[in-house]
């Protein structure tokens, strides 16, 4: 019988090619873990088994009829439950949208749909993708699956819970402070956010515009390639969506790394940091080159992203006013009646997200606040791009501390917002970044390394992810789930 | 008191792109409401605008029409405010790189012509359509929103504050309709609110420097009461001024029925739009290469075409007329012009005497056979007095309802008539002769008495004469 918890994308991609097993036996198998851990993991806000069996039998006629479409085709995948899926709902974890139904289907839906991939689920999230931990799911938070007292992260907890429990192979996650790496960090699994504009936003429920970004999770850095490599490429319904050419970086050896001075001081455990330099060492015993590097804005990143994301958001989702879709909530005129759905349809980081944005662009104030932030992110941009004339990557934390447990930061934001110190940077500059796991802490949960590359190297920094990885060697996934309860 | 108005214009100009500003659904005014929409112009979740290339085109246009500068950095912002036929709850629009600043346009007001500044151009898109049942948005007992024009391209253009009266208000908006017409941008329907206007009115003591307080007007649906809300608002604030009352800054709306303005008093404070860049959209490239393609599209303007015309012979005004009149009189003119000696003839005839027997036979479109050929051999025949204006005038009449060759049919019903001047001169000679105390009368200064001669003369003759020659052998006969 095939185990889908210690199955690769990619080896289970071999296994149907050979016939080991049919794309029939996967997606029930995705499904029994499904039945094994989501009563306690709640990963998963949709699961669609009837249309996720009906798609794997028609990968297993392709497969008989030798005509299968790919590397993608029967393979199990989850959608975080902010990008629009044709015929489901879409709710971001949002009481706003509880019984909206998506007409169209995301650009990268659309991609995935021609692979062959299999829809499971939708997975949950911070309410808008707002937090770092799916304790602002308005549906409840998503479990880690290596402790269920731990937050799996966020914002895409559930699709990080969902691949490391094994009951998708990949999932789609989004990414605009950390979305991604973070979680992935927290549930022991790859994520990897690309560069900005390589991964059409069409259709992805804007958080921040200008920071979003779809992203892959997987076991490993190739599984990630293999879905970065069919969700990405120019889409004429995304303006901000780009044409240029992958460069190339060394992707073995000869590759220059530089350590991050600013992620390994203050404010990280120093756990994290020794298991970083477990990293570095190993890469040293190869020889590479190994720099310090500073980049002194990154210590602004936060300030700098807690004035664009909310101004942004503040616009994005004023379209969620009772109007045209989702909850309406009554009122005597229609200004009350939009002032009463947001209040009783946003949860509370929303609602402080959007004051904050909307004070940061008010007349008076903008300068100060948000337009100072537009140039300092320039400054960060060009710290990046001046670092990246000497190494080829660079390394870090991705998260300050392993998983934290429920409720250690909901009562103050300041400190959940720290979690993505790590993480910020990379969205700043656009810049492609991805999480590795490279071992566990003595509470038996799971570290990781975050590596960093100059846009459009989004192949290369893959490649060399996969390397660190053969490096490292560290192939744990969380067990308790695969015995029936 | 002696007083100085001044007014400032913003005019909306929908443009005529087949689709919409940000996405590819259709422009179309007949629709079915809520027919011609998708996810990005009904402001759906996810859905991403894509600016519409020929749109920034016609606005790089029309700029280029106003001789604005062209912004190299074009800029989309998002203007924010809540209002249900808003999609997104802001609008997309330009804030402080607008495509086009500082043009002018030149008017033809009360017998002169003049020009106004132009501040800026920018491009930004238009909202739905509320229908309030009983009442504004805050009163209405429910609102039907209509989306099929949510998204159409806008272009605003903005004046300073340089226009002195209603009538050279008017003159501005006829002049800047005719423009986006001849470059083929919009329909320019004010009925269907292809353009859409509103006005900034102040008035100042006549020594004062600086400019009175200004109160906005909106809601004026036509160039009527666009004129009539402006010398109302004027008189209003130079009232107020003259009884040392202050003008309140606000925004007034025009009520039709009653010929007033009221004041809108539904918000306190002015609005905060909290404009910033649209992250959806990077900056567009308007570079040199780019103006002057766009620049290789431009046709004559209106003020080009008035000058041609004076310089052709006509009066500004009949030169004004002719560039303002419906797209047909202008062809015709222009084809006239190229088939007729004399320029004034054919503005008379194609403006006066053809548009008058239209209306008289109830014909409300050109007939297709009517063109600059067969009215200008008409109008020829009549020049070189080969017939009289009342048979030219006949023959006209017939030409709209058949398609004819006025000298054939002068030729074939002996209507062309005798010109010869030698041949005329004998007869007016007999005539004389038998009426020599009239030449008398005449001398002694009746001259009615040589029309009567002219009747005689064109009695004694089998074959139709020239009224006009025989009257100047008279003329010069009784000398």
């Amino acid at each position: 019988m095939v185990d889908i918890s210690n199955l690769t994308l990619k080896e289970a991609h071999e296994g149907l090619k050979n016939k080991s097993f049919t794309a029939l036996e996967l997606i029930e198998e995705s499904f029994k873990v499904a039945a094994n851990s989501e009563s306690v993991l709640h990963a998963h806000l949709l699961l669609m088994q009837d249309e996720a069996v009906a798609d794997a039998k028609e990968t297993d006629k392709r497969i008989s009829k030798g005509k299968m479409l790919g590397e993608l085709d029967g393979i199990p995948i989850s959608i975080k439950d902010n990008m629009n899926l044709k015929g489901y709902g879409t709710t971001c974890s949002s009481k706003i949208l509880a019984n909206y139904v998506s007409p169209y289907d995301a650009t990268v839906i659309s991609k995935l749909k021609e692979k062959g991939t299999v829809f499971i689920g939708k997975t949950n999230l911070d309410e808008f993708a707002m937090g770092s931990s799916t304790e602002n799911s308005a549906y409840g938070p998503s479990k880690n699956p290596w402790d269920p007292d731990c937050v799996p992260g966020g914002s895409s907890g559930g699709s990080a819970a969902a691949v490391s429990v094994g009951t998708a192979l990949g999932s789609l996650g989004s990414d605009t402070g950390g979305s991604i790496r973070q979680p992935a960090s927290f549930c022991g699994v790859v994520g990897f956010k690309p560069t900005y504009g390589t991964v059409s936003r069409y259709g992805l429920i804007a958080f921040a515009s200008s920071l979003d970004q779809i992203g892959p999770f997987a076991k490993t850095a190739e599984d990630t390639k293999i879905i970065y490599e069919a969700i990405s490429g120019y889409d004429t319904r995304d303006s901000t969506s780009i044409k240029l050419n992958q460069r190339e970086l060394p992707e073995g050896q000869s590759a220059k790394v530089g350590v991050l001075k600013e992620l390994m001081g203050e404010g990280i455990a120093d756990d994290v940091k020794s298991e970083v330099e477990k990293v570095i060492k190993l890469l040293e015993k190869e020889g590479h080159e190994i720099t310090e590097v500073s980049l002194p804005m990154t210590k602004m990143a936060i300030s700098i992203y807690y004035l664009i994301a909310p101004a942004e958001c503040s616009a994005n989702l004023a379209r969620f006013d009772g109007v045209r879709y989702g909850l309406r909530v009554d009122g005597k005129t229609s200004y009350e009646m939009t002032e009463k759905t947001r209040a009783e349809g946003f949860g509370d980081e929303v609602k402080r997200r959007i004051l904050l944005g909307t004070y940061a662009l008010s007349a008076g104030y903008y300068d100060a606040y948000y337009g100072q932030a537009l140039k300092a992110r320039n400054q960060v941009i060009n710290e990046f791009k001046n670092v990246f004339k000497k190494v080829d990557y660079l390394i870090s934390p991705t998260t300050p501390s392993t998983a934290f447990k429920f409720g250690e930061k909901t009562s103050n934001p300041l400190e959940m917002y720290m979690s993505d110190l790590c993480t910020i940077p990379a969205n700043l500059a656009g810049i492609p970044a991805i999480s590795i796991p490279t071992g566990l802490d003595k509470q038996g949960m799971p570290y990781s390394v975050q590596l960093m590359s100059p846009e459009l190297t989004d192949i290369s920094l893959l490649n060399f992810s996969s390397y660190v990885e053969k490096l490292v060697d560290f192939q744990d996934t969380p067990t308790k789930w695969r015995k029936d309860p | 008191m002696k007083v100085v108005p001044t007014i400032g214009m913003e005019t909306h100009v929908e443009l005529n792109t087949d689709s919409k500003m940000f996405c590819s659904c259709r422009v179309e005014y007949s629709s079915d409401p809520n027919k011609n929409l998708c996810p990005t112009c009904l402001g759906l979740p996810g859905a991403l605008p894509v600016p519409n290339k020929k749109a920034i085109e016609m606005i790089t246009l029309l700029s280029l029409s106003l001789g604005c500068n062209i912004t190299e950095k074009g800029m989309f912002h998002r203007k924010n405010y809540f209002y249900p036929d808003l999609p997104k709850n802001y609008q997309i629009s330009q804030f402080d790189f607008p495509v086009g600043t500082d043009g002018v346009l030149q008017i033809f007001s009360e017998d002169q012509l003049s020009d106004v500044e132009i501040e800026r151009v920018h491009m930004e898109e238009d909202t739905g359509k509320s229908i309030h049942s009983g009442g504004r948005i805050d009163s209405a007992e429910y609102t039907w929103l209509d989306y099929n024009r949510s998204g159409v391209p806008l272009v605003e253009i903005v004046t300073k504050p340089v226009i002195s009266n209603a009538k050279e208000a008017v003159a501005y908006i006829e002049e800047l309709r005719q423009l986006v017409i001849d470059i083929g941008i919009s329909h320019g329907k004010l009925e269907l609110g292809n353009l859409r206007f509103d006005a900034n009115i102040s008035v100042a003591k006549e020594d004062q420097e600086e400019l009175g307080i200004k109160v906005e007007i909106k809601n004026m649906n036509s160039l009527k009461s666009l004129e009539r809300a402006i010398n109302y608002e004027i008189d209003r604030q130079t009232s107020l001024i003259s009884d040392d009352k202050l003008v309140i800054q606000e925004t007034r709306h025009w009520d039709e029925k009653v010929e007033k303005t009221i004041s809108m008093r539904t918000k306190e404070g002015s609005e905060d739009y909290r404009y910033f860049s649209d992250p959806d959209i990077p900056n567009m490239n308007l570079d040199k290469s780019f103006v002057n393609r766009v620049k290789e599209s431009l046709s004559e303007l209106p003020k080009d075409r008035r000058n041609r015309y004076v310089n052709l012979g006509l009066s500004l005004e009949e030169s004004n007329h002719i560039v303002k009149s419906e797209e047909w009189v202008r062809t015709l003119f222009e084809d006239l012009l190229e088939n007729t000696p004399n320029i004034r003839s054919s503005y008379l005839w194609s403006t006066g005497e053809l548009l008058g027997q239209m209306r008289k036979f109830d014909v409300d479109y050109k007939p297709d056979h009517l063109n600059g050929e067969n009215l200008g051999e008409l109008i020829t025949l009549v020049e070189e007095k080969k017939i009289s204006a009342s048979v030219g005038k006949e023959i006209l009449s017939k030409l709209i309802q058949e398609d004819l060759s006025p000298s054939e049919y002068a030729t074939s019903n002996a209507l062309i008539q005798e010109s010869n001047e030698d041949q005329i001169e004998e007869l007016v000679l007999n005539v004389l002769d038998s009426n020599p105390e009239m030449i008398e009368r005449i001398r002694s200064g009746e001259d009615k008495l040589i029309s009567f001669l002219v009747g005689e003369v064109m009695k004694a003759s089998s074959s139709s004469l020239n009224p006009g020659i025989i009257k100047e052998i008279i003329v010069n006969k009784t000398k």
